[in-house]
C-alpha cells in the first residue's frame, strides 16, 4: 500500500505493482489533463511534477512513490489565477490542438526553476517535449515571456 | 411587442435563447456559437466563429463556443443523406471558403432578427437602428438594448424570403483580425475535453490486438489466460477487410480485443492473447523488391496524364539534359492523440464519440455495422489531438462498434496505443519520381519529363477505377504547368497491400516540395 499526495489530496494505492502513474491519475482518479501520447517516455505528453521536477509519468510505477508530492496540470493554477507559464501561453497563442501542451508547459515549469533566464539554446536542448502541430517557436516565445515575468515578480 | 418591458422582452427567464443553429445568446449578453466543424488544431473552432461574429456585429470577446452535434437527414429526393446545417467534415484546408458566406449569412440572420425586435420594441424602423458589439442601438434616440435581453423574442421571427444582405468586406472589424483561440484557457488548464478523455457511464475499455502483417487474416485465438486476470471481462474479435480488398467503412485490419475495466488493465491483458493469423500477401516484399519492381515499372511505359509541347522533339533540340531522382518513403500521420473511438450500441440506435475529421463517414461506418440508419447514429465529435488527414478515415469507429456489439451491446471505449497506430495508419504513399530536364542555349527550360511512381492512395478504396488512380497523386496543374512550353507528366502505380490515405495532401506536399527544390537548383546552375 502506498500513499501519495496528488494536487493535494492524499491517495491510497495497493493495486497492480507495474501501473504507470499516468494512468493511475487519468483512471483511478479521473485527471485527465494529463494525456498519453506514447506510453514509452518519448514525447512528453505525460508530464507532471513529483516533488516539484518535471517526469514523464507513462514511465514512472506508482507503487514506488509511497510518500510522493505529485502536481498534475489541473494543479497548477492557484485557484482562479493562472501560472505565469500557463498566461503566456495565453498571451502568446501558443497551441493548436493543444493535446501536447499540458504536458509542455509542466515541463517549461521545471525548466524555469533551473533556468531563470534562459536562451534559445537552453529551451531546444532541455526541453524535448514533442509537438506534433509543430508549436515549438511560440513555445520558446512564451517561455522567454514567462521567464521576465516571474523575474518581475509576478 | 411595442412597449413591452425589457423583463417580458427577454422573457423574464434566465435561460439561454437559440437562434437559428448556431447561436445561443444568454440574458447576461454573452454568447455561445455552436460551431457544425470539428476542430482539430487547424483553428476552427476560433475562425467560423469569427465569419458569424463578424455579421453579427458580436463582441468577439462575449463568445464561447461548442461543438454542434453532427447531423445528416434523408435527401428530399430519397437518395442518401445531406448535411443539415453545413458540412461537418474537416480536410483538404477547405473549412473556411466551404464556410465564408454560409456563416456569415447565419450571422447576418441573427442580427436581422434581434434588430427587428429592438425596433418594434421602441416603434421605430430597423433601419434607425445600428449594431455593436452585442448591443442594438437606437441611432437617433441613443437607447440601447442588448442582445441579451433582445434573443428571447428574437427567436419565433420567420426567416425570410430573400437572403439577409451581408457586410462589404470594407466594414469587417472581426475578420481579418487576429484573435485568441478559444478554449484556450480550458487548455493550459487540463481541462478541454479530446476523444480519449470522454467516458460514457458504465463504460468498458479495450484495445486490440491488431493483425502483425499486412493484409493478414485472423485464423483463431485462444484467451483463456487473458481473461484469467481479474478485470478482463471479454475477449472478441473484429473483423477487417479482405486481404487486399477495399476499406469500406471496414476496420483498418482482423484482430482480437480485450475488453476490461481499465485501458491498463486491457493492455496487460492483451499481451496474453494467443492468435494465429494468415499469411500475409506481401510475405515477400521487401524494401529492395519493391524499389526493384518500381524501377522495372518506370521504364515501361507509364500513364501520360498531361502532354503539353512535344516533348521528344524539344529534348531531342536541348543543349543539356539532366536527370534526377528522388524517393521518398511511406510516412505516417502520428497525431499525438493516437486513435480511438466510443461506441455504445443501445436497442434502438448507436452514440458515438470520437475524435475524427470525418463525421459523415463516422455515421455511416456506424450504421453499416448496427444495420440502424443513420438517423439512429448519435456522433459526438470532440477536439482532436491533431488531424493531418489520418482522422479523415474514420476505421476506428467500426472497431469500436463490432466490439460494443459483440459484448452485448456494453459501451466501450477502443484505445489505440503508440505502437498501434505507427503499425497501422493510411501511411501517406511511398513514392519514386523521376525527372528529366531539357536546357535551351540560354540555359532556360524546353522540356520538362516528370515520372512518378507511388502506391496510390486511391488503391483500396471502393468506387474508384484504376485509371483515376494518379487523381490525388499528381496535380495536373501543379508547378511548373503552363510555364514551360513542352511538358509531360507520366504516372505510374504501384500496387502493395500497405494501407495508403490522405497526409496533409499527398500530392502537393511531396510533389512541390520536390519541383520547386529542382528548380531552385536549375535557376543556382
Ligand atoms: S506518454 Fe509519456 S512520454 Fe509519451
Ligand atoms: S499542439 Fe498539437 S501536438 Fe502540440
Amino acid at each position: 500500500m502506498v500513499s501519495v499526495t496528488v494536487n493535494g489530496q492524499t491517495h491510497t494505492f495497493d493495486g497492480d505493482s507495474e501501473m504507470p502513474l499516468l494512468w493511475f491519475l487519468r483512471e483511478n482518479l479521473n485527471l485527465k489533463g494529463t494525456k498519453f501520447g506514447c506510453g514509452i517516455g518519448q514525447c512528453g505528453a505525460c508530464t507532471v511534477h513529483i516533488d516539484g521536477v518535471a517526469v514523464r509519468s507513462c514511465i514512472v510505477q506508482v507503487s514506488l512513490l509511497d510518500g510522493a508530492n505529485i502536481t498534475t496540470i489541473e494543479g497548477l493554477a492557484k485557484e482562479t489565477a493562472l501560472h505565469p507559464v500557463q498566461q503566456t501561453w495565453i498571451d502568446e497563442d501558443v497551441p493548436q490542438c493543444g493535446y501536447c501542451q499540458a504536458g509542455q508547459i509542466m515541463a517549461a515549469v521545471d525548466f524555469l526553476e533551473k533556468y531563470p533566464n534562459p536562451s534559445d539554446e537552453d529551451i531546444n536542448e532541455n526541453l524535448t517535449n514533442i509537438c506534433r502541430c509543430g508549436t515549438y517557436y511560440r513555445i520558446r516565445k512564451a517561455i522567454h515571456r514567462a521567464a521576465k515575468l516571474k523575474r518581475s515578480g509576478m | 411587442m411595442v412597449g413591452l418591458p425589457l423583463k417580458a422582452l427577454a422573457n423574464g427567464a434566465s435561460l439561454s435563447s437559440r437562434i437559428g443553429f448556431f447561436v445561443e445568446i444568454r440574458p447576461d449578453n454573452s454568447i455561445i456559437i455552436h460551431v457544425p466543424k470539428p476542430e482539430i488544431g487547424q483553428g476552427v473552432h476560433t475562425s467560423l466563429p469569427m465569419l458569424l461574429a463578424e455579421e453579427l456585429d458580436a463582441d468577439f470577446e462575449s463568445i464561447s463556443v461548442k461543438q454542434l452535434p453532427v447531423r445528416l437527414v434523408p435527401r428530399e429526393n430519397g437518395e442518401g443523406y445531406r448535411w443539415l446545417h453545413g458540412s461537418q467534415d474537416v480536410g483538404g484546408s477547405t473549412s473556411i471558403s466551404d464556410m465564408f458566406n454560409f456563416l456569415r449569412q447565419a450571422g447576418a440572420e441573427v442580427r436581422r432578427r434581434l434588430v427587428l425586435v429592438a425596433a418594434n420594441h421602441w416603434d421605430v424602423s430597423p433601419s434607425d437602428c445600428r449594431t455593436e458589439e452585442n448591443f442594438v442601438i437606437d441611432v437617433s434616440g441613443g437607447r440601447r438594448l442588448s442582445y441579451g435581453e433582445l434573443a428571447a423574442a428574437a427567436v419565433t421571427i420567420p426567416e425570410p424570403d430573400t437572403p439577409t444582405p451581408l457586410k462589404n468586406p470594407n466594414e469587417f472589424k472581426i475578420i481579418g483580425t487576429s484573435q485568441k483561440m478559444k478554449g484556450v484557457e480550458q487548455i493550459v488548464r487540463g481541462q478541454m475535453e479530446y476523444g480519449i478523455d470522454a467516458e460514457i457511464p458504465g463504460m468498458l475499455h479495450a484495445v486490440i490486438l491488431r493483425a502483425p502483417s499486412l493484409s493478414a487474416k485472423l485464423v483463431s485465438f485462444d484467451a483463456s489466460e487473458a481473461l484469467a486476470l481479474p478485470g478482463v471481462r471479454h475477449v472478441v474479435a473484429v473483423e477487417g477487410p479482405e486481404p487486399m480488398g477495399d476499406f469500406a467503412f471496414t476496420p483498418i485490419a482482423d484482430g482480437v480485443a480485450v475488453v476490461a475495466d481499465s485501458h491498463w488493465l486491457a493492455l496487460k491483458g492483451r499481451e496474453r492473447l494467443k492468435v494465429k493469423w494468415t499469411d500475409s500477401p506481401m510475405r515477400d516484399v521487401s524494401s529492395k523488391s519493391l524499389d526493384e519492381k518500381i524501377q522495372a515499372q518506370m521504364n515501361e511505359p507509364g500513364q501520360t496524364i498531361r502532354n503539353d509541347g512535344n516533348f521528344d522533339s524539344a529534348i531531342d533540340g536541348a543543349d543539356k539534359i539532366i536527370e534526377r531522382e528522388y524517393s521518398l518513403p511511406f510516412v505516417s500521420h502520428a497525431t499525438l492523440e493516437p486513435q480511438g473511438c466510443i461506441a455504445h450500441v443501445r436497442e434502438d440506435g448507436c452514440d458515438i464519440i470520437v475524435s475524427t475529421q470525418d463525421s459523415s463517414d463516422c455515421v455511416f461506418a456506424a450504421a453499416k455495422w448496427t444495420g440502424f440508419t443513420p438517423e439512429q447514429i448519435n456522433v459526438r465529435v470532440t477536439r482532436s489531438g491533431g488531424g493531418f488527414g489520418r482522422r479523415l478515415d474514420e476505421d476506428y469507429v467500426p472497431e469500436a462498434v463490432q466490439v460494443s456489439k459483440a459484448i452485448g451491446g456494453k459501451p466501450v471505449h477502443v484505445l489505440w496505443t503508440r505502437e498501434d497506430d505507427m503499425r497501422n495508419d493510411f501511411y501517406r504513399p511511398l513514392v519514386k519520381h523521376k525527372f528529366r530536364i531539357g536546357l535551351g542555349s540560354k540555359g532556360d527550360i524546353i522540356a520538362w519529363h516528370h515520372k512518378l511512381a507511388s502506391t496510390g492512395r486511391y488503391f483500396r478504396r471502393p468506387g474508384v477505377p484504376s485509371e483515376n488512380i494518379y487523381i490525388p497523386e499528381m496535380w495536373l496543374d501543379d508547378f511548373p504547368a503552363q510555364l514551360v512550353e513542352n511538358m509531360k507528366l507520366d504516372y505510374f502505380f504501384v500496387e502493395t497491400a500497405v494501407p495508403t490515405g490522405p497526409w496533409r495532401a499527398p500530392g502537393h506536399t511531396a510533389n512541390v516540395l520536390l519541383c520547386k527544390a529542382w528548380w531552385m537548383k536549375l535557376l543556382m546552375k
